[in-house]
């Protein structure tokens, strides 16, 4: 334990030390010539407009919550997938077990499917 | 007073780091003005707990708290603040309207945790923990364990999980639906304006 601590003590101390190098020597190693174009908030080529900070659409919510109901299923499978092999006898009970609750998320997957809620519109 | 071994110190300075990490973070989420400030300062307040997992040699659920928490929960939450209008104003005054029933609140979950903590029947450090296991021989800290109890001792749990998982689905999805109007007014005015505002600025641009 102590090993351990004093290993991630040290990947820790690297981490930090490595973006403080690089940020210290980039600051030291570059020209500053500013100016009104480079000062602006870079938008992929666009001239930015408009304010930052505007309501979103309520679909990239949908779509979030729809990644953390996935999210929370395979994590389920982690812990089932590590005994499956192990319980020698049981495998058609555990995989009825599982088949059952993929089975339900699966409904609600084709259910958002017909619905059109992971359509783009 | 014993002196400290330098393991004992190691132990103690690991969790103290985590929990100023925890702490703190949970501090500036309640003091933060700005509803994105407090939904950021989430970050290490989840990040300290997946720690305290590692700490405890809970490594899958670790793993699970890194991944569902900080990938998924913490993504959820800056999406909904998002979504409301002000998200970055902190001009607004904080109501304290709702104090007594906030405090109440707070007071009955950490009754609810003490509570937990007392009753919990903890293993000490260097016992046998085998017979927590529904088979033996697999160290508690593995994945297999949490597989084992989850699928055996909690297989009904596991089971209704699915259909709360579905349930949350299903009301996300009828939720977005009410978003879909009729194709001529299918969008609210103020997207519309944003969207012709957007449109003009890129037309302007690329003329």
């Amino acid at each position: 334990m102590t090993q351990q601590a004093i290993t991630i003590a040290v990947f820790l101390a690297v981490g930090l030390l490595f973006w403080m190098v690089a940020l210290a020597a980039s600051h030291l190693a570059r020209p500053r010539r500013p100016s009104a174009t480079k000062e602006t908030a870079y938008e992929c080529g666009i001239k930015p407009f408009g304010r930052a900070w505007y309501q979103v659409h309520v679909r990239y919510y949908i779509y979030a919550l729809l990644f953390v109901l996935f999210d929370v299923e395979v994590a389920f499978l982690f812990p089932w997938a590590t005994i499956f092999r192990r319980l020698s006898g049981f495998e058609i009970f555990l995989l009825v077990d599982v088949l059952i609750f993929l089975v339900v998320l699966v409904f609600g997957l084709v259910y958002a499917w017909r619905k059109g809620a992971l359509e783009w519109e | 007073m014993e002196a400290m071994t330098t393991q004992e110190i190691v132990h103690y300075s690991i969790f103290a780091l985590l929990a100023l990490v925890t702490v703190g973070g949970a501090i500036k989420v309640a003091a933060s003005r700005s509803m994105i400030h407090a939904a950021f300062w989430l970050f290490p307040v989840f990040a300290g707990v997946a720690g305290f997992y590692l700490y405890l040699g809970a490594q899958f659920l670790a793993a699970i708290q890194v991944l569902i928490y900080i990938g998924a929960i913490l993504l959820l939450i800056v999406f909904a603040v998002t979504l409301t209008r002000n998200a970055a104003d902190t001009d607004e005054a904080q109501s304290n309207r709702f104090v007594i029933p906030v405090v109440l609140a707070a007071l009955l979950l950490v009754v609810a945790l003490v509570g937990a903590a007392v009753i919990t029947p903890w293993r000490e450090a260097g016992v046998d923990i085998d017979r927590l296991l529904l088979a033996p021989g697999v160290p508690v800290t593995d994945v297999s364990a949490v597989g084992l109890t989850l699928l055996q001792q909690y297989l009904l749990p596991f089971e209704i999980a699915s259909v709360l998982l579905l349930a949350a689905m299903i009301g996300a999805i009828v939720l977005a639906r009410k978003e879909r109007r009729a194709p001529d007014e299918a969008l609210p005015a103020e997207e519309i304006m944003a969207h012709d505002e957007r449109t003009e600025a890129y037309t302007e641009l690329t003329r």
